[in-house]
């Protein structure tokens, strides 16, 4: 999980051995799990859905810069190789280039209340920054749950309830994202000086703030549940078509950069 | 008589000078290769359809190509077997060297053809009209004194196919569009695409894509490359 960071490390300090005045000042700042996007939503479906758990695995946090890197001779060149251009994402930020990271595997764990957990320091190179990407994990032996963990093998698992009229209706949702797929475009807005000590917060947003769409749209909970026991379970690959077609949607819509950021503590 | 070095070196730098003031000829093509000319064998598609193409139309415009904007007729059917040379659109003269930044926009795409899985055939006919530039493509032309270089315009139509709009390796899949023939009269069109959802296929962090014929939209705006397999940095025109 080191490779790239220490490689970056040493690249920079053999640049400064060299004398060259192209180096990145940059600054080192903590990322935390922060639970605070976790909310009480209605969708537009007229449920109320309130989390109760919210678990997923992620890796590589990238943070990119607004416009292209500045840099110069030797150090443009090994930026541009240890640190690929960022996808650009109309909408959400309009291209850019990756100038932080904070490399390796992250449980995030956004109950609320559950206070800020630090997963670690990032590296950032001075710059405005617009965004943040990352990488859909599944759960694996090492990342710290039990061994009958119903995250292992999994992405995410939320659990929570959906409410409409008088009925209620609690729900498990486990998700399985496509090997390696990468989240590209979270809102991330800071301008990263020398004098930066920001914490920064990464957040899971039941709602999307720009657009008011939750991550539960579209799911009809109540019909969903056939046998009307009040329990749903979304299960990565339902084979009945309606849950079928509710966890497409539902993995759609969690994989998207409407529904993560990250938050800036000052 | 020996000629003195002092006197040779400066007479070799004269020549190499005329010869980058020299000009050759840009060919520009564009190709479909085995996968339009001949179709998409059933091995190649995870759920085992083969797909062929009828018709494989491509509106092609704005060429430019060592700083030099190339005419080029306003479409060009990629069906017609090209023994691998693609076909040409349009050539250029211009400074012998060379060149990169190339671009060029795709208009429009017109497709037909029937994929086929045992005893079931889906007829399809499609107008993509999802007009997208293609910049800064990763290529370098080589334009030689008095010669001729080509740049190729390569259509990938197996992306129309694809399962996943971000993904490294997407897989090609044709059992999802086959399914959205919900009136089951044997073709798939832009009304029924309109209305099926894209199931488990991946438009990506963005999303905003649900159905099928918004899908296929994406997707032919990802079919342009040049020379093969080099990519270039798009963006929509519409």
């Amino acid at each position: 999980m080191y490779g790239r960071s220490t490689a970056l490390a040493i690249s920079v300090a053999l640049l400064s051995a060299c004398g060259r005045p192209e180096e990145a000042p940059r600054v080192e700042l903590p990322v935390v799990v922060d639970a605070s996007g976790v909310t009480t939503v209605t969708t537009d479906l007229g449920y109320t859905v309130e989390l109760v758990e919210a678990r997923m695995v992620i890796r590589d946090l990238v943070f990119s810069v607004a416009g292209e890197v500045h840099a110069t001779g030797l150090w443009s060149t090994i930026a541009d190789f240890l640190l690929p251009t960022a996808v650009a994402h109309p909408g959400h930020f309009q291209g850019g280039e990756v100038t932080g990271e904070l490399r390796g595997r992250f449980l995030l764990d956004f109950v609320p209340g559950n206070g800020d957990v630090e997963l670690g320091t990032a590296t950032l190179l001075v710059g405005a920054y617009e965004s943040v990407n990352f990488v859909f994990e599944r759960a694996e032996d090492g990342d710290g749950l039990d061994a009958d963990d119903p995250l292992l093998g999994h992405t995410a698992l939320l659990r929570g309830h959906a409410s409409k009229d008088e009925n209620s209706i609690a729900f498990t949702a486990v998700i399985d994202s496509p090997e390696g797929r990468e989240l590209t475009g979270a809102p991330f807005s800071l301008e990263v000086t020398e004098a930066s000590r920001q914490r920064l917060g990464i957040r899971f947003l039941t709602e999307d703030p720009f657009e008011g769409d939750t991550v539960f749209d579209g799911i009809d909970f109540g019909a969903l549940d056939a046998d009307g026991d009040g329990e749903l379970t979304l299960d990565p690959a339902p084979t009945e078509p309606s849950l079928r077609d509710a966890m497409n949607r539902f993995r759609r819509t969690f994989q998207t950069h409407d529904h993560f950021d990250v938050r800036v503590f000052e | 008589m020996r000629v003195p070095f002092r006197f040779v070196m400066p007479a070799l730098l004269a020549l190499a000078a005329c010869g980058s003031d020299g000009k050759g000829t840009v060919r520009v093509t564009a190709y479909g290769e085995s996968f339009i000319e001949e179709g998409i064998p059933a091995e190649e598609v995870v759920d085992g359809w083969a797909v062929t193409f009828s018709r494989f139309e491509v509106a092609v415009r704005d060429v430019v190509v060592a700083g030099a904007r190339v005419s080029v007729p306003d479409a060009i059917e990629l069906t017609t077997p090209s023994s691998g040379e693609g076909h040409e659109l349009g050539t250029v003269l211009v400074p012998a060297g060379e060149y990169r930044e190339a671009g060029f926009t795709v208009a429009r795409v017109e497709v037909e053809g029937m994929a086929e899985k045992g005893d079931e055939a889906k007829a399809f006919s499609w107008v993509l009209d999802a007009p997208t530039h293609y910049a800064e493509c990763d290529t370098t032309t080589v334009v030689p004194d008095g010669g001729t270089a080509t740049f190729q315009i390569t259509v990938h139509a197996d992306h129309l196919f694809y399962d996943s709009l971000v993904a490294e390796e997407p897989e090609l899949r044709f059992q999802t569009l086959a399914d959205a023939d919900t009136d089951e009269d044997g073709e798939i069109t832009e009304a029924e695409l309109a209305v099926t959802d894209i199931g488990a296929y991946d438009p990506g962090s963005e999303g905003g894509i649900d159905t099928l014929w918004e899908w296929l939209v994406a997707q032919s705006r990802t079919l342009g490359h040049v020379d093969g397999e080099g990519h270039c940095r798009t963006s929509a025109e519409d």
